[in-house]
């Protein structure tokens, strides 16, 4: 799948030839996040020092501790191990949002945008219909219909996020099809699937990236409202949306209990910008980052003189 | 049917802003087999249509199309679009003006051609990329397996249309439309690629219709050439015939007005006026308002095409007789 999009992008170049490089020192830090975020989200049930659902009403809003590394919330649960566990739903809830929007938007977009005429007309008129209503009012109602859980706020909000994605989409392929190349295509006889899915995607895609990444940003905070109006993840299930909302109560006795959930939103969304942004500019071959004159000169002319020398 | 390709009275008309504009008006054309037919003309005379015609890449929605085009005595403008898209690159190809918007800017060259030859040929990827790289030699382009890696960004102008050019050839096609492929080019690098395209239609005999604006590079390429005017062919023949005395008019003045023909010291010639509006050409000689020749009968009619012995045929009431052209 990874390749039949990319095709030919050049994710392998770093190896070949020594030029364009993903990993900038920002884009290297924020990776590192992502990673750490994933890494221990996934193995939460093996780091977290205690149950997320444990309660120990003895010791309620607590401050941070050696116990409680973050202290504990209201009920006495360790905000530490539900950080971990909240960061599980919260995290693969928004990737689910994002690859609902993805896998519906996106081939609708190209389809609209390619082919024009009733087809566009008819996706796009669908897309004003979803656009019209609000769209967490869209996903409540969604989400009340369908019964209220995780997975239908997940289902019900991948819904709501195609009409932004597909429009994304649709105006990037109106960009791309009146290019020179894709006449040259056609004139070369290829298909229209050949042209939209291995021409037309790959040279959207960088931007359609870029508007996933933050997609997940927004998912994140939108599944926290749901959470929030009872109608997302329900408690006592970890999310850190609904600990962030959950914490408000308690804002003037212990503000950690909605500040660390925050932080972690912010960290994870501004994580997923700078990478998304890197790897924008590292798929476009054209704007490859070489080094500078003078690094290069410093780095490598040095060493020639050095060898010619000896 | 001894013609690769035979237009008769093709006429295209385009949806505008402005109302319908008659683009062609009536196009006569054939190309030989083996041969480069050169078309040329002013901006805006139909040159470049014709080839989209021929290629059918107009948006159907707002054109009208009448008239026919036959390729090996196939009808082309009645062909569904599933048989025209398997046409397309194999049996005719199609090469562009400016060579560094119509390579896909993602992919590397070697994977475009290997791409084109795969798409039609169904050829797995070694082999395809093998044949990349044979068709780069082709063209030129040298050490193959090196350039084969690089993006189209990475190449010159001239470089990036032997790409274009060993894309479009790749499946050995019997016709290639060259829509002016030197124009975004330096002089120097445009006498290589016209001689590749000549010695490309030597080696595989195949033919070329090259559409440009320049008379010298039909000169030094075309066997036969065609002139255009507002919509309409007005003047084909044997290219040599044709420089030496243009029977129309239009023509005449076309080839006066290339530089270093006239004697020294003196102006060089131009045509007055503009080409007409396309939007209600009159039944008339179009060319009869900028005319030194033009009299009532060349704004009441258009002209029949006057026969002028070995294939030479020219749209005028009066064609000039042959004599030294300057």
């Amino acid at each position: 799948m990874f390749s039949a999009i990319f095709g030919h992008a050049p994710l392998y170049r770093s190896r070949k030839r020594k030029t364009g490089r993903l990993f900038t020192p920002a884009v290297a830090v924020s990776f590192a996040v992502l990673l750490i975020l994933i890494f221990t989200c996934f193995f939460a049930s093996v780091l977290a020092p205690y149950n997320p659902n444990a309660q120990d009403l003895y010791n309620r809003l607590a401050t941070p501790s050696a116990r409680h590394l973050f202290g504990t919330d209201q009920n006495g649960r360790d905000l530490f191990s539900r950080i971990l566990y909240g960061g599980r739903t919260a995290l693969t809830s928004a990737l689910g949002v994002v690859a609902i929007s993805m896998i519906i938007g996106v081939p609708l977009g190209l389809i609209s945008g390619y082919k024009g005429g009733r087809a566009d007309t008819f996706i796009m008129r669908c897309c004003d219909v979803l656009l019209s209503f609000p769209s967490l009012l869209l996903a409540f109602v969604l989400v009340a219909g369908l019964g209220r859980n995780t997975f239908n706020a997940v289902l019900a909000l991948g819904i709501v996020y195609v009409p932004m994605l597909t429009r994304l989409t649709r105006s990037l392929t109106l960009v791309e099809k009146n290019k020179v190349y894709v006449s040259a295509c056609i004139s070369l006889g290829y298909s229209e699937r050949r042209i939209i899915f291995r021409h037309i995607l790959p040279n959207c895609i960088s931007t359609i990236l870029v508007q996933i990444t933050l997609d997940i940003a927004y998912a994140i905070l939108d599944l926290a409202s749901l959470s929030f109006l009872g109608l997302g993840t329900q408690p006592p299930q970890a999310d850190w949306g609904a600990m962030l909302d959950e914490g408000r109560a308690f804002l003037l006795i212990n503000p950690l209990l909605s500040l660390i959930p925050g932080f972690v939103i912010v960290v994870t969304v501004v994580a997923l910008n700078i990478f998304s942004d890197g790897l924008h500019q590292y798929l476009d071959p054209a704007q490859t980052a070489l080094p500078g004159f003078r690094k290069y000169e410093r780095k490598y002319l040095k060493k020639k003189e050095v060898e010619t020398d000896g | 049917m001894d013609n690769l390709l035979e237009i008769s009275n093709l006429t295209v008309e385009l949806m505008s802003t402005q109302g319908i504009v008659y683009a062609l008006s009536g196009v006569d054309l054939s190309v030989r087999p083996g041969e480069i037919h050169g078309i040329v003309g002013e901006s805006g005379c139909g040159k470049s249509m014709t080839a989209k015609s021929v290629m059918r890449l107009h948006n159907p929605r707002r054109t009208r199309m009448g008239g026919s085009i036959r390729f090996e005595g196939q009808e082309l403008l009645s062909l569904s679009d599933r048989a025209m898209e398997k046409l397309r690159g194999t049996e005719i190809s199609m090469i562009f003006q400016d060579p560094m918007t119509s390579l896909n800017p993602l992919m590397t060259i070697g994977a475009q051609i290997a791409d084109m030859y795969r798409c039609h040929t169904g050829a797995g990827k070694g082999e395809a990329m093998d044949k990349a790289k044979e068709m780069l030699t082709k063209v030129g382009i040298e050490p193959a397996a090196r350039r084969c890696r690089q993006y189209p960004f990475e190449l010159s102008g001239g470089m990036q249309q032997r790409v274009m050019i060993a894309m479009a050839i790749a499946c050995t096609p019997k016709l290639l439309i060259a829509d002016e492929p030197t124009t975004a080019l330096d002089v120097t690098i445009q006498a290589q690629i016209l001689e590749l395209l000549q010695k490309l239609s030597d080696d595989m005999g195949m033919s070329i219709l090259l559409i440009t604006h320049n008379f010298g590079v039909v000169a030094e390429t075309c066997r036969r050439v065609s002139v255009m005017y507002a919509g309409k062919v007005v003047e084909t023949g044997e290219t040599s015939a044709l420089l030496r005395g243009a029977r129309h008019p239009y023509s005449r003045s076309l080839i006066n007005s290339i530089p270093g023909g006239g004697e020294r010291g003196t102006r060089l010639e131009t045509i007055p006026g503009f080409p007409p509006a396309m939007f209600r050409p009159p039944e008339a000689c179009l060319f009869a308002p900028r005319c030194p020749y033009a009299d009532d009968r060349c704004r009441a009619a258009y002209p029949p095409s006057a026969d002028c012995g070995n294939g030479h045929l020219a749209a005028c009431f009066y064609p000039l007789r042959e004599e030294a052209a300057v």
